[in-house]
């Protein structure tokens, strides 16, 4: 009987290629495999080469935990700055509305908070959810502090994720995985030989070196150099049409960072912003036919880069002895806020399915299976915001021309019809989370779930003003952001 | 616009299903609009013949507010903490499926792949020693631990068995005192709306007609609102689980202890289940007719009994499968009118309850729109067929070598969903429990592992502990949930103390 691979070689360094050598080292260093980071240096490309800063979910902390990180040190290393939701202004005209992460008011039994309100009157056309939610009110108010551990507090119900900057959150992983048994190695790696198997046997260098190994792990973002370059498996792209290009930048900023990452609808495309500490990280997705890349870098300013923008993914990540991840496997729009959880889960997703040295077939085919649902929520999560929004410009009105992907199209009809919310288990969004994002994009069901019918007007109206001058007397009593950060970081700005 | 909320709710049938719905969407009756009636004829007999459940049905209990030794003291009801599996594997081993979880994940590796290794080297003990349930069921005890053993890994986890016309008789009480009216009547004629072929009403023998906008059909097999009328159509499994009668009768607690789960003993034509209640233990062979006949069934039944039976042996019949749609128009079938699994992991009480939550879930208005019957019926096919793989595995992984019933089992073409995950299993113990998969891992592993579907070597991860250190954490873990078990009362002195029933039934 066969054991582990030997030898595991990551090509391509970075957030992806990192966290994947660091999750695999300290499982397997005490196996006594063999792990090899390729690492050219130099911008890191495994997340894509427009994703220099991370929006991430509230999941990053357990991903940080089960790896064995610790939050602060991440943001450290990171100019990191927390992160309380999303808001998203434009894309109904003249609107703008808070995501919050966290709890959002209460279920009552099986009927949703959202349903509540919608039984009392509210319209997703101006409903503020944030206002229910203690990250909500917080994150206006420019407040902050980690969650109370305590179920029975109401500081319980906030939750966070985190903003970091690629370059920084890279390099401390990379350290991380070097003290758990990585080994670097230098160089780019170009392509792969096969053997007549079909598997890789060994990766070749830009110099021509050729390494040797059981498992090759694709980490080489979009040039996808193992898993497309040698083995061809085809991209499926996800681009809303006519949004076909992205720009980015980080420029220096100390004002004092919004706990939110922004979404901004304009005529011709969308910018993100995802404040850092001391720093902005800012991307323009556009389309080519309404804005040229030199206007684009103009409204960025700095030394904003621009690419071609693909979003999508790969039909089999993990195909004979090769496993992508990151960009190589799965290049998610910035809307979906997936790219930290994707290359995160992979590595440990990966871990539930070590195959023999010389297996791999059963554990790559259950790995796809999640892969694809996972993905799949991703792809429909920023699909909710292009079908959805109102905007009239030329390039909104392309946009909104997609088919929604089957599951999507469940999705969207069932909220329309009453507010409700499909289960997915492998998916990485929550109900909640789902709901705030119709909501978010105003889209108004029909009608409420009738089961909130049964629950009587007054009280639960009064409920309800409870929960939100509970959210808003809480947050006042909260510590700025700011001096949240400067105390993480050791400095005020 | 949005259509009106639905005035009149209409539940045909009176056995556990209709009750279950009654007692259920009894709450609706809070809103002020809605009515609901139950019809229900005391001339059609129920199928109840001693039901064993497994947990959910607590959380189903407790939302309706039901005091839990109220409950079993008015069914019979015992306690149940797994199925003991006889002769499935091959006659003379036995195995038990327990609830609740084995061990606990160490470093991120599942405790299973730990004793997979072990038990290689000859250094862990039966499977089953390492589950609280298992121990505790094979020493009859259930209660309380006491307080040293009380830790994560000595969560109790229990379910009952109980007399489910009992049961409907007390949730008929529960209803009827929360505003449900029940209507004494047998059904002559169901009524279609002409312009969409919605039911309209159905009428009685006395001609009395009684109009609903829902109507919820628990009329059992033949599915009198789904089936005969709407046509939903069925979809056969017999292939996969071929048992297609039953025969079932009560019989007196003989010597035996009055144990605390339910068994399952294979017969060369299917199977033998043994339900222990308080007054009198139930008692069924499942077979399939193409292998053996009803005489010869009944007495095999007959020759296996605790004690004495207590009435004549009852003859049922049935076909395996699935309502090809749950949800018709302005029907929805719950119980067996929406299929019929056998009974071998006692779902059938569970796949009613979760066709009632789902329903909540999805609860309609009067315009009853599409996407609402979609999903109801997308969620019923995903939660049934996933069910369906885990009960086709039991008759599936047998090493009954010339027994014509298990050869064929053994050798039939199995669905593709249960195909990969044993590959997965067969190869490195794994297991990945799908989207809305009722069964937990814990109980794959413990049916997997009883029927000797051995995988060939195990994750790689669980070497990175060394094996002393790995046998030691196996073995505080045997030693607290045998301490455990050993603390706990006796089952019968437990239901004697807390839950006896009043009467005898």
């Amino acid at each position: 009987m066969s054991g582990a691979p030997g030898h595991i070689l990551i090509a391509g360094g970075g957030v992806a290629g990192w966290t994947f050598a660091l999750a695999v080292a300290r499982a397997l260093r005490p196996l006594g495999v063999q792990i090899s980071v390729a690492d050219p240096g130099g911008a890191d490309e495994s997340l894509g080469a427009h994703a220099l800063a991370l929006s991430t979910l509230p999941g990053v902390r357990d991903h940080h935990h089960a790896l064995g990180l610790d939050d602060l040190d991440a943001m450290r290393a990171a100019r990191g700055s927390f992160k309380l939701g999303e808001i998203y202004t434009g894309w109904t005209p003249g609107d703008a509305a808070i995501l919050p992460f966290g709890e959002t008011g209460a279920d009552i039994g099986p009927v949703r908070f959202h349903q509540q309100l919608m039984r009392l009157g509210a319209h997703a056309g101006d409903l503020d959810l944030a206002a229910f939610s203690l990250a909500g009110e917080a994150a206006r108010l420019g407040r902050f502090a980690p969650p109370s551990p305590d179920p029975a507090s109401f500081l319980s119900t906030l939750d966070y994720g985190l903003h970091l900057e690629t370059e920084g959150y890279g390099q401390y992983l990379r350290t991380a995985a070097l003290k758990a048994g990585a080994q670097p190695i230098d160089g780019r790696v170009a392509s792969a030989e096969r053997g007549g198997d079909g598997r890789l046997t060994a990766a070749v260098m830009e110099d021509g070196r050729k390494l040797p190994a059981d498992l090759f792990v694709d980490a080489t973002g979009e040039r996808a150099a193992l898993i497309s370059g040698v083995l061809g498996a085809p991209w499926e792209s996800w681009a809303a049409p006519g949004l076909d290009r992205i720009a980015a930048v980080i420029t220096e900023d100390n004002a004092p960072p919004l706990a939110l990452t922004r979404n901004e609808a304009m005529s011709a495309g969308w910018r993100r912003d995802a404040p850092l500490y001391g720093a902005a990280a800012a991307q323009l997705i556009f389309s080519s036919r309404d804005m040229d890349d030199a206007a684009a870098i103009r409204q960025l300013g700095g030394t904003a880069s621009v690419s071609a923008f693909n979003p999508g993914r790969r039909a089999a990540p993990w195909s004979a002895n090769c496993l992508a991840i990151g960009a190589a496997a799965c290049l998610p729009d910035p809307l979906s806020c997936a790219e930290q959880h994707l290359a995160a889960s992979a590595a440990l997703r990966f871990l539930k399915l070590v195959p023999h040295s010389d297996g791999g077939v059963v554990e790559a085919r259950e790995y796809n299976r999640v892969f694809e649902a996972e993905t799949g929520s991703a792809r429909d999560f920023a699909a909710l915001c292009y079908l959805t929004q109102t905007r009239q410009d030329k390039t909104w009105k392309t946009a909104r021309r997609a088919d929604p992907s089957p599951e999507l199209a469940r999705h969207m009809a069932l909220y329309k019809a009453r507010g409700r919310i499909p289960r997915s288990e492998d998916g990485i969004y929550d109900e909640a989370m789902w709901a705030a994002a119709f909501i978010a994009m105003r889209v108004q069901p029909r009608d409420h779930d009738p089961l909130a019918n049964g629950l009587a007007e007054a009280a639960l109206r009064q409920r309800c003003e409870q929960i939100r001058h509970l959210a808003a007397s809480t947050a006042r009593r909260l510590p700025e952001h700011a001096a949240m950060l400067a105390q993480v970081h050791g400095a005020r700005l | 616009m949005t259509p009106p909320p639905i005035r009149d709710v209409v539940i045909v049938g009176g056995g556990t299903a209709g009750w279950m719905a009654a007692a259920a969407l009894s709450r609706l009756i809070a809103n002020g609009v809605t009515r609901i009636t139950l019809v229900e004829s005391e001339e059609i007999g129920i199928v109840g013949v001693g039901e064993a459940t497994i947990p959910p049905i607590r959380q189903f209990n407790e939302v309706l507010g039901i005091d839990e030794r109220e409950f079993l003291k008015a069914t019979q009801g015992s306690y149940k903490l797994g199925i003991e599996f006889v002769d499935w594997t091959r006659p003379g081993h036995r195995y038990i499926h327990p609830f609740g979880p084995f061990g606990a994940d160490m470093n991120a590796v599942k405790f299973h792949q730990y004793w997979l290794k072990l038990h290689r080297l000859g250094k862990a003990t039966d499977f089953a020693e390492y589950n609280l349930c298992a121990t505790a069921a094979y020493q009859n005890r259930f209660g309380a631990i006491a307080a040293q053993y009380r830790s994560p890994l000595t969560q109790l986890h229990w379910a009952y068995h109980f007399d489910a016309s009992l049961y409907a008789r007390f949730l008929r009480r529960y209803s009827e005192a929360r505003g449900v009216t029940r209507q004494e009547g047998k059904i002559i004629q169901v009524h279609q709306r002409s312009e969409d072929g919605f039911i309209a009403s159905v009428e009685l023998e006395s001609g009395q007609r009684i109009e609903g906008e829902l109507f919820i059909d628990c009329s059992g097999f033949r599915g009198l609102l789904i089936e005969q009328t709407l046509k939903a159509g069925y979809e056969d499994w017999t292939h996969w689980l071929p048992c297609d009668r039953a025969v079932a009768v009560p019989c007196a607690h003989g010597e035996g202890e009055f144990t605390p789960y339910t068994r399952s003993t294979a017969r060369e034509a299917g199977w033998q289940w043994r339900i222990p209640l308080q007054h009198r233990i139930g008692n069924g062979y499942v077979y399939s007719s193409q292998f053996i006949s009803d005489d010869e069934a009944a007495s095999t039944l007959m020759a296996n009994l605790d004690g004495e039976a207590l009435a004549d042996p009852r003859p049922l019949r049935f076909v395996t499968g699935r309502r090809k749609k749950a949800w018709v128009k302005n029907c929805i079938a719950l119980g067996l009118a929406s299929g019929f699994l056998e009974p071998l992991e006692s779902t059938s009480i569970h796949l009613i309850q979760s066709g009632i939550a789902r329903l909540l879930a999805l609860f309609p208005d009067s315009g009853f729109s599409n996407v609402e019957i979609d999903e109801y019926n997308r969620l019923t096919d995903q939660q049934i067929a996933a069910i369906r793989d885990f009960i086709i595995l039991h008759y599936h992984a047998n090493e009954r070598a010339g027994s014509p019933l298990w050869d064929s089992c053994r050798h039939m073409d199995i669905p593709e969903t249960l195909a990969r995950k044993l590959a997965l299993f067969r190869n490195r113990g794994r297991l990945f429990r799908y989207e809305d998969e009722l069964f937990a891992e814990s109980s794959w592993y413990a049916v997997l592992l009883g029927q000797n579907v051995m995988p060939q070597g195990h994750d790689p991860l669980a070497d990175a502990a060394p094996v002393e250190d790995a046998a030691a954490a196996l073995e505080e873990v045997r030693a607290m949930v045998r301490g455990a078990a050993a603390s706990m009362p006796l089952h019968a002195d437990f239901i004697n103390q807390h839950c006896r029933a009043s009467t005898a039934a």
